[in-house]
């Protein structure tokens, strides 16, 4: 039990307008796992994702981060342990340029100024950003903008990463550089997304929502490959499974 | 495209205060209160004054000199503002007949001076203002006011007014340019702006909800704390007190008539 990064269990969730967008969800997720979180729009997805670091509190059922109930006591460590990177990365970089974005974390941790310069430089290496320390964010590019935003979690060092859709308005080659740097991210990470064969590269387990319901939980080439299970939930079974890449297995 | 260019220019801005000379690396303090200073020594002459204001223009001109700020996109700006001054003045002529002054063989009457009193006022104000934020910079701008005990809420109101003006301008030349597609050759009516701006409003209030959601998760508690550490030294000191003795001296007396009868007593 006390083994787990992350362990939801028996989550519900509806919104003040009656929506019922999380019912019974329950799941372990273990110390530096990558996870999927797949499903069609409506799925559940992103409230999932805000009750993770207590943007929602559950309405029922409960949700421990390293073993520690996620409560209005825990609420201030726990969002030190989980980095949550928001889908609109103009959200999430709300300050005037790139370095006091990242520093903004460390230094609302009260950390001390040589510390907070170190974890900065730190982060914004580990994204290869460090080139556009100073430039404001909407001076960059939207593959930048991913990247700083990432930068911004990464510099309080959570355990813990969760992503809404990072991958969306990316080309090709910041996709790509996104798939690799998440690949080698040490955190556990939860990933959701519309991009699945992200997920086949990125997470060896995944997680399928539909209507609020966990209704898929396994290693990510077995559920994914599972067809029926896909269009059933308004998914697809992704090209990179069905076709044998010469270079992968 | 217009609208859009404009903020592009307010990018401008951003560029210039990024620049490093004397000036910027003063303490926004310092040039904070200077500037207070300048405007309200400006407002505080009467209103057929003319000439005795020329010698403030030395302000503005200096610090743009020192600082190596590009010229052309400040004059730029100030020719944008320039029509809201021309409207103030605007009925002055009209109203004001009364004959003030006599060169050669024309009468000029007050309302013609007091005109030309807002343009220069609006000149000399709205340059100091422009000058400060471009030898500043937005961000450095909040941060001396916090300093100065503005309240903090004010301040970051500020600070995100001006991070999400280039968000929600974009989102809004968007909407604008979708409800053109569509109505085709005719113009968009009033209805259709007012319907524009209501969901404008609607979708800044959900991203209000979401970046606060974002500060919320990195720890936010209330206050903002910020990177750039400046300190008020000697060399601030020394801009504070030089400028405000100019000031002092150039409300006081007419610089510009002093140094015209000096000219013409060592002429003649």
């Amino acid at each position: 039990m006390n083994a787990s990064a992350l362990e939801v269990s028996d989550l519900r969730f509806a919104y003040p307008d009656g929506t019922l967008a999380l019912r019974e969800v329950s799941f372990r997720v273990s110390p530096g796992e990558a996870v999927g979180i797949v499903g069609a729009n409506g799925a559940g997805k992103s409230t999932l994702l805000l009750h993770l670091n207590g943007c929602l509190a559950p309405q029922r059922g409960s949700i421990h981060i390293a073993g520690e109930q996620l409560d209005s006591a825990s609420l201030k460590s726990v969002r030190r342990r989980v980095g949550l990177v928001f889908q609109d990365p103009d959200d999430q970089l709300f300050m005037p340029s790139v370095e006091e974005d990242v520093a903004f974390g460390p230094l609302q941790a009260g950390l001390p100024m040589e510390e907070v310069e170190r974890r900065v430089v730190g982060a914004l290496q580990e994204v290869g950003l460090l080139h556009c320390r100073t430039r404001p964010p909407y001076r960059l590019s939207a593959g930048e903008k991913r990247a700083a935003a990432l930068a911004s979690v990464l510099a309080l060092s959570p355990s813990v990463l969760v992503m809404d859709e990072p991958s969306t308005h990316l080309d090709p080659r910041a996709r790509r550089r996104l798939i690799e740097l998440l690949g080698a991210l040490a955190q556990t990470r939860l990933i959701a997304t519309h991009d699945l064969e992200l997920v086949v590269e990125v997470c060896s387990r995944v997680l399928v929502l539909s209507e609020g319901r966990i209704v898929a939980d396994g290693p990510t080439r077995s559920v994914l490959n599972d067809e029926p299970l896909m269009l059933a939930h308004g998914l697809e079974r992704p090209h990179i499974l069905q076709h044998h890449h010469p270079h992968r297995d | 495209m217009r609208a859009e260019s404009r903020w592009l220019e307010l990018g401008q801005m951003d560029d210039a205060a990024r620049m490093d000379s004397a000036v910027h690396r003063l303490d926004p303090r310092a040039k904070i209160l200077v500037t207070l200073a300048f405007l309200v020594v400006v407002m505080s002459f009467s209103r057929y004054t003319l000439s005795a204001l020329t010698p403030l223009l030395f302000y503005p001109l200096v610090l743009i000199a020192l600082s190596r700020v590009p010229l052309l996109p400040l004059a730029r700006k100030l020719v944008w503002a320039a029509p809201f001054a021309l409207l103030v003045g605007a009925f002055n002529p009209l109203f004001d007949r009364e004959p003030m002054l006599h060169l050669g063989g024309w009468t000029i009457s007050g309302g013609w001076i007091s005109f030309a009193n807002i343009g220069i006022r609006f000149i000399l104000t709205v340059s100091a203002a422009l000058v400060l934020i471009a030898t500043t910079g937005m961000h450095r701008l909040c941060a001396g006011m916090e300093r100065l005990a503005v309240p903090r809420v004010l301040v970051a109101q500020m600070l995100f007014l001006y991070r999400y003006l280039f968000v929600v301008s974009g989102e809004g030349s968007r909407m604008v340019r979708a409800a053109q597609l569509r109505a085709g050759a005719s113009a968009l009516s009033l209805r259709v702006y007012g319907t524009l701006v209501g969901m404008l409003l609607l979708r800044s209030l959900d991203r209000a909800e979401r970046v606060h959601q974002a500060m919320l998760a990195r720890g936010f508690e209330g206050s903002l704390r910020r990177l750039d550490a400046h300190s008020f030294g000697w060399r601030e000191a020394a801009f504070v007190l030089g400028w405000l003795s100019f000031f002092a001296v150039a409300r006081v007396w007419n610089l510009a008539t002093l140094l015209g009868s000096a000219a013409m007593r060592a002429g003649g």
